[in-house]
């Protein structure tokens, strides 16, 4: 049964929606959840499941994601242990001198940000994770880096969510935003109408389109990440990985030009073994392509030889909501009272699911927010700000 | 840069995929032809000539003469080879049977991958000597070995009885053939027999050599259980009324070391969906089948389909698609006109889609038997081999509301094992029909993706195993 | 000779293979599928060992399922029924 209103209305059922719709209960909101699909039929359900503070920018991303973290644990407690949420610890490769040198750099800042990093050397690395080759050289390790299972999480938030008074649609599409002196005042799909002053625009890779409903110039666009999946086998590996290439990069970008393709793998609770990833910008695309899974493989095989002879029983296609400063936006919209920006999570958007809900529901309900929101308002990008 | 670059690549090289190959190598095309088997034949002709080509064998002697010339032709001919992917180009990747990786250009496509098994699950199906129809014709055909002394023959369909004297004709004992359609849809319409007489003799003779050596041939019987510790040891089933319910007390046990189970075919689209060709959901044609054209082209520009995939319908049929196809690509290449072979070809082909919608409601339900059906079945059934994925998973999620096939895979993890859904998307997609009330044509199929088939990832990485 | 094989099949030639370190006979031509099950061994994987919560054994027996899969000579998830028979053939149940 579809109201005819509601307090509050967010558009998308992936984990960053899910995430707010739960928290939103938390403060005795109960909001309508539009979805076009079906739950996780995004991005949500196309990721890993890294929880990895290692991979995160120090600075303002680092600070976001480690409040993030501190959050996963009580959500095991809040949501259950379906959720696969495990802290095995996550350890970044590195395999080369140029690499090793940045890393030195990255660790001290990632430390002034307050990460707890261990800079270790190749024996010791293999020492802690057997099944890596002599092609590392030496390590970084986190003991808080952790994973959970993106699309439990996503459906775990939901069922609390609906359990506690929300309501979810899918196959429901939203084709209008209808505002009045600058206010929201309904949301429609092919259906429905529905008055609500108050709109979340949780769509992920999608963001943009919803943004232009209203008006609005989100430059939130998708950029593709393809993951191997391997058949499940028996334990192999013990922490989360991934390598220095991915964050080394940022720091020296020639490494981007020279250095191989970053990877990021995990061992999930069933035993598989997910690989990613590519970067890529091809639209919407999600296919997977022989190139982009061959290059992955051939990435890995070097280091974890013992990937050799697993299985590859699946691939997919990932799209990451790519903001042009790798950070979300989030917050109220100026000019635009009660649409809230709640997108553009690049590749960080299950890590950052936690937090993300947490303050956009605050923000919400009180108006205020625990952790500052000013930088990751939408006018940041008019504004040249870096 | 592709290893092989060649006119045409042909996925497939069973009878439609052969018969293709050798048309076209024919008139000069260069033509590849990869096939998953050690040898060529699909699964019809599995065993070669040991398969057997009597009076009755018509279709599998022109199917070995095929093969033979092939042999003989340019063709080249890849056995042990799996193809993982398309792209547009079009260049396959393939994997060879030492893990190998190669990939193929070709300017055209012809898509002959066959079909596979269908199940409806029971209490048991996992046991280690229950198997499918055809996994017991095949141990029969190709490598000499009988299922188990005692084998009981059960599911739905035209298959169970030759599956039945493929076993007794090699000293093999078959307690039961169990039918879980009534018999009143076995009987054909007499133009049909008429129509396809070779094949009705074939079926006919079948049935009276069962018959006259004493097998219990029974209807309206469902397989309720397969029971054994570690291993199959007997088989319960029970007779169903109109509607599907089982009657009480009409309970049989059979004991048996071997249970052959198949209820027909589900046509092998994989390659297609991902191809981007388009599906249709046709119960009278097999279920889900590629949508083609009279010339067997699919709604893919360059890539064409023949055989079980366009349609569930037997040898002759694959045969004659395979021609259709050849000559379409011939004529598509500007090489040939072919009009007069052609418009003779699908005038047989009409013919031959007639015995196949007869051929396929032999294992075709009716909606509110199907429900019935699921309704009866313990909690504890499972649906997903790979993932051990039961009933009661499945049914929760619905539940939950959970209503397409994707949505459910996530939540249960039903067809995202090893297998990819390749037992278990026919059996989810009856399951939702049943539990949702949507007809099977409106449950969308979930994605598919490279790889089609597991492939080790050091191959993937251009290493050999 | 096992009473499964069937009498009237030409067979190939006889082949050694060593199936969890104790060696069986079988013939050239024949799956590891078949050659297991003419030797009794119905149950390729186990509990204990794999991730399946029942014994499994060979199922479709033509390369789909993925039910019947075994170590053939060191390579992991090979499956029994697209497998011939090689003479000194090394099988594990139980894929990897």
């Amino acid at each position: 049964m579809v109201p005819k209103t509601a307090d509050a209305v967010i558009i998308g059922a992936g984990v960053i929606g899910a995430s707010i719709a739960y928290h939103l209960t938390r403060h005795g909101i109960r909001s309508l959840v539009l979805e076009k699909s079906d739950p996780a039929a995004g991005s949500s359900g196309a990721c890993d499941g890294l929880v990895f503070m290692q991979s995160k920018k120090p600075g303002l991303h680092l600070k976001l994601a480690l409040e993030s973290r501190k959050r996963f644990d009580g959500l095991v407690d809040q949501l259950g242990s379906g959720i696969e949420f495990r802290n095995p610890g996550g350890m970044c490769l590195i395999e080369s001198e140029a690499e090793l040198a940045a890393m030195q750099l990255f660790v001290a800042e990632q430390r002034k940000s307050g990460l707890d990093v261990e800079l270790i050397d190749g024996a010791e690395a293999r020492r802690r994770e057997p099944c890596l080759s002599e092609k590392v050289i030496a390590a970084t390790y986190c003991a808080i880096d952790a994973q959970v299972n993106p699309y439990a999480l996503t459906f775990a938030f939901l069922r609390a969510a609906k359990a506690a008074g929300a309501q979810v649609l899918t196959g429901e599409a939203v084709t209008a935003i209808e505002t009045q002196s600058g206010k929201v005042r309904s949301v429609a799909t092919s259906g429905h109408r529905i008055n609500t002053p108050l709109v979340v625009n949780a769509a992920g890779a999608l963001a943009a389109d919803v943004g232009r409903l209203v008006g609005l110039d989100i430059p939130i666009v998708p950029r593709r990440g393809q993951i191997l999946v391997t058949a499940a086998v028996p334990p192999l590996l013990r922490h989360c990985l991934i390598s220095a290439q991915y964050v080394a990069a940022k720091f020296k970008p020639e490494l981007a030009a020279t250095g191989g393709m970053g990877f990021s793998l995990e061992q999930t609770d069933s035993g598989n073994i997910l690989i990613g990833s590519t970067r890529e910008f091809v639209g919407f695309d999600r296919r997977t392509t022989f190139e982009g899974i061959r290059t992955i493989a051939s990435r890995i095989a070097p280091v974890i030889p013992a990937l050799k002879r697993v299985p590859v029983i699946r691939t997919f296609g990932g799209l990451r909501p790519y903001t042009p400063d790798g950070l979300p936006i989030l917050g109220k919209v100026a000019g635009l009272e009660g649409f809230i920006m709640a997108a553009g999570h690049e590749g960080d958007g299950i890590a950052l699911s936690a937090i993300t809900g947490e303050l956009i529901a605050d923000l919400i309900a009180t108006g205020r927010t625990q952790f500052p929101l000013e930088d990751f308002r939408l006018e940041r990008f008019r504004e040249g700000a870096a | 840069m592709a290893d092989r670059s060649v006119d045409v690549a042909i996925v497939g090289g069973g009878l439609a995929g052969a018969a293709a190959a050798g048309l076209l190598s024919r008139h000069g095309v260069r033509v590849l032809i990869l096939d998953d088997n050690l040898r060529l034949g699909g699964q019809y002709l599995r065993g070669g000539r040991q398969a057997g080509a009597g009076w009755t064998e018509f279709f599998k002697r022109r199917g070995l003469k095929l093969i033979d010339a092939l042999a003989q032709s340019p063709v080249d001919v890849r056995t042990r080879a799996e193809v993982l992917g398309i792209e547009a180009g079009y260049e396959l990747l393939a994997a060879d049977g030492y893990g190998e990786l190669f990939t193929v250009q070709a300017g055209t496509v012809l898509l002959a991958t066959g079909a596979r098994e269908r199940f409806i699950p029971f209490q048991g199906w996992t046991l280690p000597g229950v198997m499918a129809t055809g996994a017991a014709q095949i141990l029969i055909k190709q490598s000499g070995v009988l299922p188990a002394r005692r084998t009981v023959v059960a599911g739905a369909g035209l298959f169970l009885s030759a599956v039945a004297g493929d076993i007794r004709k090699n000293g093999g004992k078959v307690p039961a053939v169990l039918d879980a359609m009534p018999v009143f849809k076995r009987v054909p319409p007499p133009a049909l027999v008429l129509q396809h007489l070779p094949k009705f003799l074939q079926g006919g003779a079948l049935l009276a050599r069962l018959l006259l050596g004493g097998v219990q041939i029974r209807n309206s019987t469902r397989i309720l259980e397969a029971r054994g510790v570690g291993g199959l040891n007997e088989v319960v089933a029970g007779r169903i009324d109109r509607s599907g319910a089982v009657i009480a007390g009409s309970e049989t046990v059979h004991s048996a070391g071997g249970l052959a189970v198949g209820y027909g075919f589900a046509a092998n689209t994989e390659l297609a969906q991902l191809a981007g060709c388009g599906l249709a959901y046709n119960a009278s044609l097999g279920g889900w089948v590629v949508k083609v054209d009279e010339d067997l082209a699919t709604d893919v520009d360059g890539i064409f389909a023949a055989g079980e995939i366009t349609a569930i319908g037997g040898a002759a049929k694959s045969l004659t698609e395979g021609r259709i196809a050849g000559y379409s690509i011939l004529r598509r290449m500007e090489m040939l006109d072919a009009h007069e072979e052609l418009a003779a070809l699908k005038k047989t082909r009409r013919r031959q889609l007639a015995f196949a919608r007869f051929f396929n409601a032999q294992y075709t339900f009716p909606r509110e038997q199907v429900e019935r059906h699921i309704r009866d079945l313990a909690d504890e059934v499972p649906v997903c081999r790979c993932e051990d994925v039961t009933l009661g998973d499945v049914r929760r999620a619905v539940a939950e509301g959970f209503d397409t096939p994707a949505g459910v895979k996530k939540t249960t993890r039903c067809g995202m094992g090893i297998c990819q859904g390749s037992t278990c998307k026919t059996i989810l997609l009856d399951v939702l029909a049943a539990l949702t009330g949507k007809p099977l044509a409106r449950l969308p199929l979930p994605s598919v993706r490279i790889p089609v088939k597991p492939v080790y990832l050091g191959s993937l990485a251009g290493e050999k195993p | 000779m096992s009473d499964l094989r069937i009498k009237t099949h030409r067979r190939g030639k006889r082949v050694r293979l060593r199936v969890d370190g104790r060696p069986i006979t079988a013939y050239s031509g024949e799956t590891v599928f078949a050659a297991l099950l003419a030797e009794g061994i119905r149950a390729l994987r186990h509990p204990s060992k794999d991730k399946a919560k029942t014994a499994r054994g060979g199922f479709c027996g033509m390369g789909v399922c993925q039910e019947c899969r075994v170590m053939v000579d060191g390579l992991p998830d090979q499956r029994a029924c697209m497998t011939e028979v090689r003479d000194g053939m090394e099988i594990c149940t139980d894929g990897r």
